[in-house]
């Protein structure tokens, strides 16, 4: 199995006026190719931070971010920005869809990015129809036309994953995306992210304070002060 | 592509950005629609004024010369006529002559004595020069027309004839025939006693002329240039002097030329005077200036209000910014860059930029096209006059449309909007996408 994503040594400090705040200190992990990792700790651990970094929204003060085998930490933002397109989707607990957008708009969104208008204006129909697809896979095939306000919590966490999955990326990097849901939509969510991780062989990285959800997943990475408490492999 | 997308989404979903398309469309409409009222209205008072004033004059400002002297030295083949004119002030008042119940009257018992040029001519050389034949045969009322075309200023009995303006006229109710007091006074010398000599004379109305300069036929009337000099003594010998000389050319666009020409040749024989084109002289060059002037400080004033504009612009776009931080993180989060944001909102000022301009465009045309059907509906149902014709005398409102003039408010009010824009879009392009994914 080969890495997909991997930090070397990252650290990640804040600044607060003159007090220095690290929040990040030294992690080392990799992410396999179809693989499902826990990422677990209390709050304040550094969970959501390493995704941010992870996902290059935020730049580590140190130590690098490989994407297989690229060093994606020294490259300039606007390449950072296409690689963070093609190699990453993010799921977020608040869903986080365009309000004013409907659920096929929102999920069409995550292809537009790298599109241009006459790109668009080609290949468009091609884009809508793997979207309709797509929230068809999540179960959502009478909802195309409904806006985030019309959707429920649970259809909502539908719409970003198939938004996350339509760039079809290696990695989705989900930060408790189960965490405003209730039990039984949440295990719906999971049971979904489990089958698609089956079917592509995309990876992901579940940030979570479900135990036994963690427990579900190949491995789980332990945070603890920003540091790397430790590493568990194997479900159980 | 998301760019336009996002763009025209958040500008659909959010009626209050119309704010700023209505003042776009509001300031763009006021610069077209005003502007082209005063440039329609130069280019008339151009029309008019051209039409009462010759080719080229020469002008003297202190001396008097003899015409049989001066009238060789202006033939030349572009030349078409000449025609000498003695001119004079002097206060003109209609309730001492027959026709006072009717001016009391027509001014509502106002003081009807006004500071007139008083410009003798010689009506068959004058008529060779410009329109005058046609502005004696233009009045439409009968009662104010000349009897004789060729001889406007010929009455019976003793007192010379005089033409009036065709507005001043109608203000004063004055007719065909009614008599009018000229009073005026001038210095006379004899030896070394120098005197000021009042003259009043009565004149009668022999009819008007319809120049459709108002301001000209308000304030000029005319005479015989014999009976002018009889009123204003020659300073020198001779009989036949005058104070200016019309010159008409057959091509006016030759005018520089002549002019320059004739001059030279006026210095070399020793004559007096200057000649000036019709737009240098002085009375025109300050009315037209005057009119140009205010038009500019219209536009200036106009120019304050695309200013509003585009603060309300700002102002939209900026609270636009501040509901969206939380998707500017899910955008980057997806693969946007910090231009692609700040091309999202940068295409929001675009649209309602283009959209206020567009609007304002269509306005603008609209309401200059239909404007007297306006004033016209506006004066019949709700007593409201926005142009009285008797002031400008204008019958209608002048406009002009100038396509360079649209195109250059078009491009500014775009500009300008664009230049504001900037500043919500470099506020949402600059926001760090982790807070803004912790906006919940």
């Amino acid at each position: 199995m080969t890495a997909v994503l991997t930090a070397v040594g990252v650290h990640k400090t804040y600044r607060l006026g003159r007090r220095e705040i690290p929040v990040l200190q030294g992690i080392d992990m990799s992410l396999m190719e179809g693989e499902i990792a826990a990422l677990v700790g209390a709050s304040g651990a550094g969970k959501s931070t390493l995704v941010h970094v992870l996902g290059l929204l935020d730049p580590p003060t140190q130590g690098t971010v490989h994407y297989g085998e690229t060093d994606v930490t020294t490259l300039p933002t606007p390449q950072q920005a296409r690689l963070r397109h093609e190699h990453v989707g993010f799921v977020f607990q608040f869903y986080h869809l365009i309000p004013e957008l409907n659920a096929l708009e929102n999920v069409c969104l995550g292809s537009m990015m790298t599109m241009s208008l006459p790109g668009w204006l080609s290949g468009g129909r091609r884009v809508k129809q793997r979207a309709r697809e797509l929230l068809s896979k999540v179960g959502l095939e009478e909802r195309l036309r409904h806006r985030p306000s019309q959707l429920s919590g649970g259809e909502r966490q539908r719409v970003a994953i198939a938004r996350a999955l339509i760039a079809e990326p290696k990695v989705i990097l989900a930060d408790e995306p189960t965490g405003n849901l209730d039990s039984n939509t949440a295990a719906g969510i999971l049971d979904l992210i489990w089958e698609i991780n089956e079917e592509r062989r995309i990876s992901f990285l579940l940030v979570t304070h479900n135990e036994a959800v963690a427990r579900r997943c190949d491995r789980r990475i332990r945070l603890r002060d920003g540091s790397v408490e430790s590493r568990e492999v194997g479900r159980n | 592509m998301y760019k336009y997308f996002l763009a025209v989404r958040y500008l659909v979903s959010r009626p209050i950005n119309l704010i700023g398309t209505i003042g776009v469309t509001l300031a763009v409409w006021a610069l077209i629609f005003v502007v082209s009222i005063f440039t329609g209205y130069i280019h008339e008072m151009r029309l008019h004024v051209r039409g009462t004033a010759s080719d080229l004059s020469l002008l003297f400002d202190r001396s008097q010369d003899s015409f049989a002297q001066v009238e060789p030295l202006l033939r030349h083949e572009g030349v078409r006529a000449i025609a000498p004119r003695l001119s004079w002030y002097g206060l003109l008042d209609p309730v001492r002559g027959t026709a006072k119940k009717r001016v009391v009257a027509a001014t509502a018992g106002q003081p009807t004595a006004n500071f007139f040029q008083v410009v003798g001519i010689d009506f068959a050389r004058e008529a060779e020069i410009g329109s005058l034949r046609d502005e004696l045969e233009a009045v439409p009322d009968a009662d104010r027309r000349v009897v004789d075309g060729q001889r406007p200023f010929l009455i019976k009995g003793k007192q010379p004839g005089m033409l009036i303006g065709l507005s001043r006229a109608r203000a004063w109710d004055v007719r065909r025939g009614d008599s009018v007091a000229l009073t005026t006074a001038m210095h006379t010398q004899k030896q070394k006693t120098v005197s000021l000599r009042t003259i009043e004379e009565p004149f009668v109305i022999t009819g008007a002329y319809s120049s459709r300069h108002h301001e000209f036929e308000s304030s000029t009337v005319l005479l015989d240039i014999e009976t002018m000099r009889r009123l204003v003594p020659s300073r020198g010998s001779h009989r036949d002097h005058f104070d200016e000389i019309a010159i008409a050319l057959h091509d006016p666009t030759r005018a520089i030329e002549i002019r320059d020409l004739l001059n030279a040749r006026l210095a070399k024989a020793g004559a007096h005077g200057q000649i000036a084109a019709w737009q240098e002289r002085k009375p025109i060059r300050r009315f037209l200036d005057n009119v140009e002037h205010q038009r500019s400080l219209m536009s200036l004033v106009l120019i304050a209000l695309i200013a509003i504009a585009c603060f309300l612009v700002l102002a939209t776009l900026l609270m636009m910014v501040s509901e969206k931080t939380r998707d500017i993180g899910v955008l980057t989060a997806l693969g946007s860059t910090r231009r692609g944001i700040l091309m999202i909102f940068l295409n929001c000022g675009l649209v309602i930029s283009t959209l206020g301009v567009g609007l304002g465009v269509l306005a603008g045309w609209l309401t200059c096209r239909h404007l007297n059907d306006i004033t016209d509906w506006l004066e019949t149902s709700f007593g409201i006059k926005l142009f009285p014709s008797e002031i400008y005398g204008l019958k209608e409102i002048p406009y002009e449309l100038e396509p360079r003039w649209i195109v250059i408010v078009a491009g500014s009010a775009i500009g300008a909007v664009l230049l504001f824009s900037l500043i919500p879009a470099a506020v949402a392009a600059t926001r760090n996408p982790v807070q803004a994914l912790r906006q919940t």
